[in-house]
């Protein structure tokens, strides 16, 4: 029997690019049936977006693509189509759950609305996710990541002050808006279970970034105070990436640690004169400061640094790794983090794995993300009442 | 119509701390799920003992803890000393009637309390136990101690992050402590599903660190399939000709901006510069290979305007624009109120805190969904009901407890004092603004106030 938590769940996934995709992932991984829903021409988007493995450029040899939808099956409909709509709602018959991440309005537009769903299976619960969500004054603007940071208020407080603000690399707001979604959708099977019935739960990505940035709205309804950027070394060592010989750490003190510490993890005894012994010599002496700081962090190796922090336990400092030393590093190792998947298109690469361990329902071991339309011929026959020409038809429309 | 509070009736005891798990059991609780705060007077959550409302130092002080407040809505507060006996055993004894444990101690505490699943299954067979911790629950780093300033730069992501030709960069707000904060919820609802369809409990650990790492496969696959390392490109992205932040008028007022195709950059030009005779920037090529000219040209451009009449210029020709909201436009922003998606949360009244709005959470559920917003709970306001009601103990039993200092109501810390006066930061830059008159701002934006209790 198949010991995954979720093994009870199918989803009918209309996700495409990255925040739907991730959330329907985390749903297969832990052991949903995910049947994921494309268009014929070309399919999900997120299959032509990089990184690629060398020179291979093909539909099926995304590897951002091929993260985002390991455990998948892979449907393909024309939902404006008449066969492709009869095969929807037929799917729909069989799933606790649609997720989608069209624009809002959208659906409706091809009369796919809350109402028709809900009539065909009463117990449906859709998850829409939308930059700003079904409704509101920004409902209809258009956003990426860029976006989300600034109008969350997260780029605010990112960067140095006085300087332009920053965003993190990468997608982080459609991740975070994807781990949202699953959630949402577990609670609302839950809500099937305890009496909620069928219902629509709307996920903005824009608010998964503000709930996340919920030190700056409270710190001003509680206190007046608008926080800002990093700010200058001002006689304190800023909790932020500093330079040491090979790398960077992030000094970080928890709780109340005396300024001692510091300075002999520094191994510099010029950090203990009076000068610099209370926080008000240092503010005063601040500019001495920053050189004696910045210099003993530049003489210590970055590991030598967190390892020697790490056996005070007040001092938990951070230490900034790239990708190739995560690969080496004993602690993901230990958690068997990354693990290869066997693409037939793209052959073996090695990928990342899940933060999250479950003892008695483990994570499914990976299965390759579907080839566009893959499972059209089981699925199509086992779930639908498309006929044979009808499912031969959607199979030539593939391009 | 009635309306369904979907997690009614699951219990969750907590001991947490800070953000990864309080976080976690926040949206948990506003979805129906009774939580049980565990609090230690001896070894307090730090959130109780800095930034108080107001800056006010006096009296009972770590109830007026604004973080602590916030991450705690809807919860009950026990609060025990685990390092004696009968505190230890009342513990327990609320785990054998409960759900779900989930702690972001590191496993050394667990350990030292008895606290791991394999002992807490022979209290609660079903029970599911979470440990949330930086790195891991087991292995070689499974003993550090860690925040999201710390695993944000083990993760990956930093070194990826940061302006151009520069080093890493990270955020003023411990940012991967809710990125596993939000994993953790997906987990604990998995395994309730688990347990839902088969009655069995298990054992969940979430690695904050790796939890980014998850997050970040354009970076892992690019090393692992290319190696290619991805350095640091500020706000820009490879793809996209014109994608950054630009100056507005007014103090630290930023737009971004992003124009990939033609038609994007000709309506952006529109708005910004509808007299550009310059022909060569309606070239794509031209654009995407002259992006630091473009950069220049943009921002002659927005430093004259405001950043939210330009946002709403750009974004109704089809431009994709946002302005950089701080804290304070983010709590009085138009599409967040129309949303509601601040909710006004209350106070105990012995705090004096008005009703404050609150981030609600990253999912609006249905109209049959019903929300618990109840007050954060005092230090200690739920001792005598878990003790004598919940648990059945004697009234002798808990005067016992209290008497022993093993329950307790007040800390015996005192207040770490402001050192630095509210005014003095604005004048040295390290916050952005203060507002005295904020008490009012927020009662007439949100029409709340003491009057209301």
């Amino acid at each position: 029997m198949d010991p995954s938590a979720l093994n009870k769940i199918r989803i009918l996934d209309l996700t495409h690019f990255v925040a739907g995709p991730y959330c329907t992932k985390l749903l297969a991984d832990f052991g949903a049936e995910v049947i994921k829903v494309e268009r014929p021409d070309g399919g999900d988007k997120a299959r032509y977006l990089p990184p690629f493995k060398g020179d291979l450029h093909g539909p099926e040899d995304s590897l951002l693509f091929q993260y985002l939808n390991t455990n998948k099956k892979s449907v393909t409909l024309d939902l404006k189509s008449r066969v492709g709509k009869k095969a929807f709602f037929d799917l729909i018959e069989h799933c606790d759950l649609l997720i989608e991440n069209f624009k809002p309005g959208t659906l409706q537009r091809m009369d796919i609305d809350k109402e028709a769903l809900l009539k065909k299976n009463n117990n449906l619960v859709i998850v829409s996710i939308s930059n700003f969500g079904q409704f509101g004054p920004y409902r209809d603007y258009g956003a990426n990541d860029l976006i989300h940071y600034a109008l969350s208020g997260l780029m605010f407080v990112f960067g140095s002050t006085g300087r332009e603000p920053l965003k993190h690399a990468f997608r982080q707001a459609q991740f975070k808006a994807g781990t949202n979604a699953a959630s949402a959708s577990l609670l609302g099977v839950y809500g099937v279970k305890y009496g909620a019935g069928g219902q629509s739960i709307d996920i903005s990505i824009h608010e998964s970034m503000a709930s996340a940035v919920r030190d700056t709205t409270t710190s001003f309804a509680t206190t007046g105070v608008v926080p800002t950027r990093q700010s200058l070394m001002n006689g304190e060592i800023p909790r932020a990436p500093i330079k040491a010989k090979d790398g960077y750490v992030v000094p970080i003190n928890f709780g109340s640690t005396d300024w001692e510490k510091t300075a002999n993890l520094l191994d510099n005894t010029d950090l203990l004169h009076e000068r610099f012994s209370t926080k008000e010599s240092r503010r005063f002496n601040s500019k001495e400061f920053e050189k004696l700081v910045r210099e003993s962090f530049g003489k210590k190796n970055k590991f030598d640094l967190f390892y020697e922090a790490h056996s005070h336990r007040e001092l938990v400092y951070g230490v900034v790794q790239d990708v190739s030393e995560l690969l080496r590093n004993p602690q993901y190792e230990h958690d068997q983090y990354f693990e290869t998947i066997d693409h037939p298109s793209t052959g073996n690469v090695l990928f990342p794995g899940s933060p999250l361990k479950l003892s008695e329902t483990p994570r499914k071991a990976p299965v390759a993300a579907p080839l566009l339309g893959q499972d059209n011929q089981q699925l199509f026959q086992e779930l639908t009442t498309l006929t044979t020409s009808e499912i031969d038809c959607i199979r030539e429309s593939i391009r | 119509m009635e309306m369904t509070r979907i997690l009614k009736g699951l219990r969750i005891v907590e001991l947490g701390q800070l953000i990864a798990v309080p976080y976690a059991t926040k949206l948990l609780s506003d979805m129906g799920a009774e939580v049980i705060r565990i609090e230690s007077a001896n070894r307090p959550d730090m959130y109780r003992l800095s930034d108080y409302y107001d800056d006010r130092v006096d009296g009972e002080y770590w109830n007026r803890a604004i973080n602590f407040n916030e991450q705690n809505r809807n919860k009950m507060s026990f609060c025990v000393e685990l390092d004696k006996a009968q505190g230890d055993y009342t513990l327990k004894d609320i785990l054998a009637i409960s759900d779900v444990f989930a702690s972001n101690f590191t496993p050394r505490v667990m350990k030292k309390y008895g606290l791991e699943y394999e002992e807490l299954k022979k209290i609660k067979p079903d029970i599911i136990v979470v440990s949330s911790t930086g790195y891991g629950h087991s292995g070689p780093w499974s003993s550090f101690g860690a925040i999201g300033f710390g695993t944000e730069a083990a993760s990956g992501l930093s070194s990826t992050t940061g302006y151009r030709g520069e080093g890493p960069s990270q955020p003023e707000i411990p940012y991967p402590d809710y990125t596993a904060a939000e994993h953790t919820v997906f987990a604990i609802l998995s395994a309730l599903q688990h347990r839902l369809e088969t009655g069995q409990g298990q054992f969940i650990s979430v690695s904050q660190a790796e939890s980014v790492t998850s997050t970040i496969p354009e970076s892992v696959l690019s090393y692992t399939a290319n190696q290619l390392k991805v350095e640091p490109i500020g706000n820009d992205h490879n793809e996209i000709p014109l994608h950054g932040c630009f100056r507005c008028k007014g103090v630290d007022d930023w737009i971004t901006i992003v124009a990939d195709s033609d038609l994007e950059w000709a309506n952006l030009m529109e708005v910004l510069s509808p007299d550009m005779e310059e022909l060569k920037y309606e070239n794509y090529e031209y654009r995407n290979s002259n992006r630091s000219e473009l950069h220049r040209l943009v921002s002659a451009e927005t430093i004259k305007h405001e950043k939210i009449p330009l946002m709403k210029m750009l974004q109704e020709r089809g431009v994709k624009a946002g302005a950089v909201l701080n804290g304070e436009e983010l709590l009085f922003d138009e599409h967040l109120k129309n949303r509601n998606f601040f909710e006004i949360v209350n106070h105990d009244q012995t705090t004096g805190i008005p009703p404050l709005p609150y981030p609600s959470r990253p999912w609006k559920m249905g109209s049959t969904v019903e929300i618990n917003l109840a007050p954060p709970p005092t230090l200690g306001q739920d001792n005598h009901f878990i003790s004598t009601e919940l648990l059945g103990q004697s009234q002798q039993h808990y005067d016992y407890m209290v008497e022993n200092k093993i329950l307790s109501e007040k800390l015996e810390i005192p207040a770490k004092e402001v050192d630095v006066s509210r005014d003095q930061k604005v004048s040295d830059r390290t916050i952005h603004k203060y507002d005295p008159n904020f008490e009012n701002r927020i009662r007439d934006e949100f029409m709340v106030g003491n009057d209301d209790l």
